[in-house]
């Protein structure tokens, strides 16, 4: 009875070998990242990490390419009507999705409804609001209506939360169509074990270029030090958010070390209606008080780039405004004219663990203030509580100074400036807790926002960075960069700005 | 023993109920609004309030509450606000990982723990007894994190031999596990030598090697037997805490349990994923417990379960 025992096990044993003998001979491309899934569902997303599944199982109208232009993808191509309030797309033909359904007109407009259905949970929604209705003009071409001429449109629907699903398997899986993902992506749909990975193989239908690797596993180490280790023992081809004092020793062992710009900048807002606050002398002191280079030198070992205008250089009408240069003399002269010459006390509100160095680096703020005078006490929040916090109305809100981090998922200027320093979106309306209030600068957003016309908009911009820079409503800290370490056999994969990897046309020898 | 059986029971749906009724509130008396986290900061005022509405929490709280007890009786644990996944699919998986984890490093610790403890206790005083007592204090001490890691270098980087990361085939189990064994290994080791020192001179054991019993049969029947109680006492209290506190070990190896998940939740507000794990937990520790109890009637006839 034992003996048949063992032989069963023996049996079993064999048959586990040889799959994985089997599993060798697929070109799998592991790749590592801190945080799971939350749905396959792209309409009801919420982060970067999770746009990665995203980009990977689905397309969209139109994307990125790698030099952050915008290009066609479902979409051929496009034209806007010259009033701006008609958006046409003539789509690419013969495109199914996974299930085998058509990617047709129909398909988008069922995807447009879906997204601006109320009843659909679309949190990322400020990507598609500006969207009144669509409508099938034939089997290839779908006309847009808009709720007001919107010039970044194209840009908002390149957000990954505004990729094409499946109908047919959205009726069919209902809720629980993000456990049932079925794209027209390069990637089709294995298996997700939550927390632990999401299983891809290849779409050998793909209308694109790629994919060139049969299998994409996406996979989750919450741990920064471990997915280095499960790189440099074999177990992962590409890994994110490698930690910058590793850098060095990953590389002299052999691997590729990719360095990119994320469009996430890290800032330290300053209540523009707390007490002394209002007088633009002492936010200018503020940023002058702070050694941001060596911050970034430093904390972030050098990996970041410090700001030098409130937009950075990957985006449309960018201009150079600053910088603010470190000078405490400076600082204490302007503290001196607006009538502080011997300082006062501020609270700096901090996430920790949020952002990289997030409470390292509001601990350095409070040293380089408190060489001017400015007693700063940091008051550290877990992050759900923090979001109460920022969002409470002006009455209501305790902030002096906060740290944050902003990093939107388009190159426009209007997802950038218009949601922090338009004064319409003062808390609780949005999310632009410093409370900041420039009439000319209202202004310049809206046309901004509005206008289609690109050299008006231009003008625009580069006067509304210009004021905002001066008025610093902000401390200006510095953009953020992507480390992302791979080993030398991965090919192509692109790392967009927007903290997303693209795996379609990754390649691995 | 039918009887006991039932009396545990009937005492163990009014603490669920307590136990239900306390985490409700105390999820949400946490600031912080699901809604906000999920629609970030890039959302306007009246998303967040289409989600509020979508996912109930617009409604009176006592009202979310029978809607909470109405669908617990009915088996249905409700849908995870952050994922929007039932929660029993949330939890499934999630629980045999925790299981098959905690099963097998607390089968490592009571192994190793006892026989380290009873070395100790018979080699009492000696550099063998010194020996095992530095370790288990190293144990004790050693945070899980750096050993982790540790573990993980040497056996991934270093040697190749084990993965370091995830789950998949039985070889994964092993880092883990280990890692998760060692405090309690160490804990365990030092209950036992101080159960055994204690039995070890007792007039029966003395009786017993008078008789001409082998030493290993003195130490194994007569001394261990009596000596586990504290031991197993201890243990039980370790699974408890390795089922819902393994967050680390789990973290450092990637490895998809209980403890991640119910950080994760309440990291994002996720109210019925919270309840359902904590109520899951409940049970369980209320069934280890159980099982603890009855072994002790298992190996003292003296004690009855009435």
């Amino acid at each position: 009875m034992k003996k048949r025992w063992v032989i069963w096990w023996l049996v079993v044993l064999a048959g586990l070998l040889s799959i994985s003998v089997l599993a060798e001979t697929t070109k799998r491309l592991v790749f590592l990242q801190g945080t799971d899934a939350e749905t396959l569902d792209p309409h009801s997303i919420t982060s970067s990490p999770n746009a990665i599944h995203i980009l990977a199982l689905y397309d969209t109208l139109v994307r990125y390419n790698e030099n952050f232009e915008i290009v066609p993808g479902l979409a051929e191509r496009w034209e806007f009507s010259p009033d701006g309030l008609t958006l046409t797309f003539y789509l690419r033909q013969g495109v199914t999705f996974h299930d085998g359904t058509p990617f047709n007109a129909e398909a988008v407009v069922y995807n447009i409804n879906r997204l601006i259905d109320p009843n659909t949970r679309v949190p990322l929604r400020t990507y598609i609001s500006f969207v009144e209705s669509a409508e099938v003009v034939d089997e290839y071409t779908v006309r847009l209506k808009l709720k007001y001429p919107h010039a970044p449109a194209l840009a908002r629907l390149t957000a990954p939360v505004n990729a094409m699903v499946s109908p047919t398997a959205v009726e069919k899986y209902g809720q629980d169509f993000g456990s049932h993902p079925v794209g027209t992506g390069p990637f089709k749909f294995v298996k997700w074990v939550r927390d632990d990975y999401v299983l891809l193989e290849k779409n050998e239908a793909y209308w694109g270029e790629g994919p060139y690797v049969d299998e994409l596993m996406i996979r989750v180490v919450p741990e920064d030090g471990a997915r280095v280790l499960a790189l440099e023992s074999g177990e992962a081809d590409v890994i994110v958010r490698v930690p910058p004092t590793d850098v060095p020793r990953i590389k002299g062992e052999g691997y590729r070390i990719v360095v990119a710009p994320s469009t996430r900048v890290i800032y330290i807002g300053i209540n523009n209606q707390y007490k002394m606050l209002v007088d633009k002398r002492i936010r200018q002191a503020l940023n002058y008080a702070i050694n941001k280079e060596a911050i970034v030198q430093i904390l972030l070992q050098g990996y970041g780039r410090v700001m030098d205008s409130p937009l950075t250089p990957e985006y449309f009408a960018y201009k150079v405004t600053g910088p603010y240069p470190y000078n405490p003399q400076k600082a204490k002269q302007l503290l001196a004219a607006a009538g502080y010459p011997d300082g006062f006390k501020l609270t700096l509100f901090t996430p920790h663990g949020r952002y990289l160095m997030d409470y390292r680096i509001a601990q350095a703020v409070q040293s380089y203030l408190g060489k001017i005078g400015i007693n700063v006490e940091i008051r550290e929040m877990e992050w759900a509580t923090y979001i109460s916090t920022l969002l409470k109305p002006l009455e209501e809100s305790p902030l002096q100074l906060y740290l944050l981090g902003w990093g939107p998922w388009i190159l426009d200027p209007d997802q950038m400036l218009y949601p922090l320093f338009h004064s319409s979106q003062w808390p609780p309306n949005g999310f632009a807790c410093s409370f900041y209030r420039n009439h000319r600068v209202d202004e310049l957003l809206q046309i901004g926002t509005s206008s289609v016309n690109t050299e008006q908009r231009r003008t625009a911009y580069e006067e509304a960075q210009e004021i905002i820079w001066n008025d610093a409503p902000w401390i200006f800290l510095h953009q953020e960069q992507q480390i992302v370490a791979m080993n030398p056999r991965v090919k192509d994969v692109v790392v967009l700005p927007i903290e997303v990897l693209d795996f379609r046309k990754a390649k691995k020898d | 023993m039918g009887a006991y059986l039932i009396k545990r029971i009937t005492l163990v749906i009014p603490t669920l109920l307590i136990l239900s009724l306390f985490v409700f509130l105390s999820v949400r008396l946490i600031p912080g609004d699901p809604a906000q986290i999920i629609a970030g900061e890039y959302a306007t005022k009246e998303t967040v309030e289409q989600i509020r509405k979508q996912l109930g929490l617009d409604r009176p709280l006592i009202v979310q509450y029978m809607d909470f007890l109405g669908r617990l009786l009915r088996g249905d644990l409700g849908r995870s606000i952050r994922t929007n996944a039932p929660v029993m699919t949330e939890l499934a998986s999630r629980y045999v990982n925790t299981l098959e984890l905690t099963f097998l490093g607390m089968s490592i610790a009571f192994i190793a723990g006892t026989a380290i403890g009873v070395i100790s206790a018979v080699w009492w005083n000696t550099w063998v007894d010194n020996l095992a007592m530095f370790g288990a204090l190293v144990g004790v001490s050693m945070p899980v994190f750096w050993l982790g890691l540790l573990l993980v270098l040497v056996f991934s980087v270093k040697l190749g031999w084990l993965p370091s990361v995830g789950k998949g085939s039985p070889a994964h189990l092993i880092l883990p596990a280990v890692t998760l064994a060692t405090l309690p290994t160490a804990i365990i080791a030092r209950i036992t030598r101080a159960s055994m020192l204690e039995v070890i001179r007792q007039n029966y054991v003395v009786t017993a090697r008078a008789k001409g019993v082998s030493e290993v049969s003195v130490i194994l029947k007569h001394a261990l037997r009596n000596a586990a109680i504290p031991i197993i006492t201890t243990g039980g209290l370790q699974i408890g805490t390795l089922l819902g506190g393994a967050v680390i070990t789990e973290t450092v190896f990637a490895w998809p349990g209980m403890g991640r998940l119910l950080v994760n939740s309440i990291l994002a507000r996720d109210y019925p994923v919270v309840q359902g794990i904590v109520l899951l937990l409940a049970v369980t520790v209320v069934v280890v417990n159980f099982v603890v109890d009855l072994t002790y009637a298992l190996l003292n006839p003296k004690i009855h379960l009435a």
